[in-house]
């Protein structure tokens, strides 16, 4: 079980940071940033740099993405921003627009 | 509270949201909100949260720290590990044994004056 667990029916407009796993089935606009793993649901849309240790993309982020870790976009996923981070996948049946800093 | 996973939500204990909480659904809140809160459905503020700011819902349970006015539908229970301070209004409250509770307190009835 996920620390915090944002549903679908549900939207929060602000800052949002923890030190937990976040699961977004709902909405987040503003800034979200974790220093565990975040996770977007199918029906998930982040409208927020977004900030974790990872992040895995199922539904829609659109926003600047610095991840210490990864980031995975899951097929039917859909990522509009630039991303940060050691490791990207990009599934087949993903969308993505912006750039891609490995820091290598 | 079983909250589904889908469905409700949950700001856990080690979260922190700064802004507005809208929507609909089973909401139980172990961490930290400073900002409005309106949910169509059920809201539990557990004992060691905190919450500062109005809130709307369908009912409500608290048991931590909750500073703001509160506006519910149905049911208010203030359990014995809670501190409030505002206004509570809601259709029935019940405050335990222990809380901390400085309100404005308002129940939907009519006073009937006749027998």
């Amino acid at each position: 079980m996920a620390g915090t667990v944002i549903g679908e029916g549900l939207s929060v407009e602000g800052e949002f940071s923890s030190d937990e796993e976040v699961v977004v089935h709902g909405s987040v606009r503003g800034t979200l940033s974790s220093g565990s793993s975040i996770s977007i649901g199918a029906s998930g849309v982040v409208e927020a740099d977004v900030s974790a240790r990872s992040l895995s993309v199922a539904g829609q982020v659109t926003g600047n993405v610095n991840s210490a870790d990864r980031v995975d976009i899951q097929a039917g996923g859909r990522l509009v921003g630039d991303v940060k981070a050691s490791r990207l996948t990009i599934a087949d049946g993903a969308t993505f627009k912006g750039n891609v800093d490995m820091d290598v | 509270m079983v909250v589904k996973r889908s469905e409700g939500s949950v700001v856990g204990a080690a979260t922190e949201i700064t802004g507005n909480v809208s929507g609909r659904g089973a909401l139980r809140v172990d961490g930290r909100i400073n900002g409005s809160l309106s949910v169509d459905g059920p809201v539990e503020v557990t004992a060691g949260s905190e919450v500062r700011g109005p809130l709307r819902a369908e009912s409500l349970v608290l048991d931590g720290v909750l500073e703001g006015d509160v506006d519910v539908a149905g049911a208010i229970s203030v359990g014995p590990r809670a501190r409030f301070q505002g206004t509570l209004r809601g259709a029935r409250v019940t405050i335990a044994a222990g809380a901390e509770v400085q309100a404005d307190l308002q129940t939907d009835f009519e006073l009937k004056l006749s027998i």
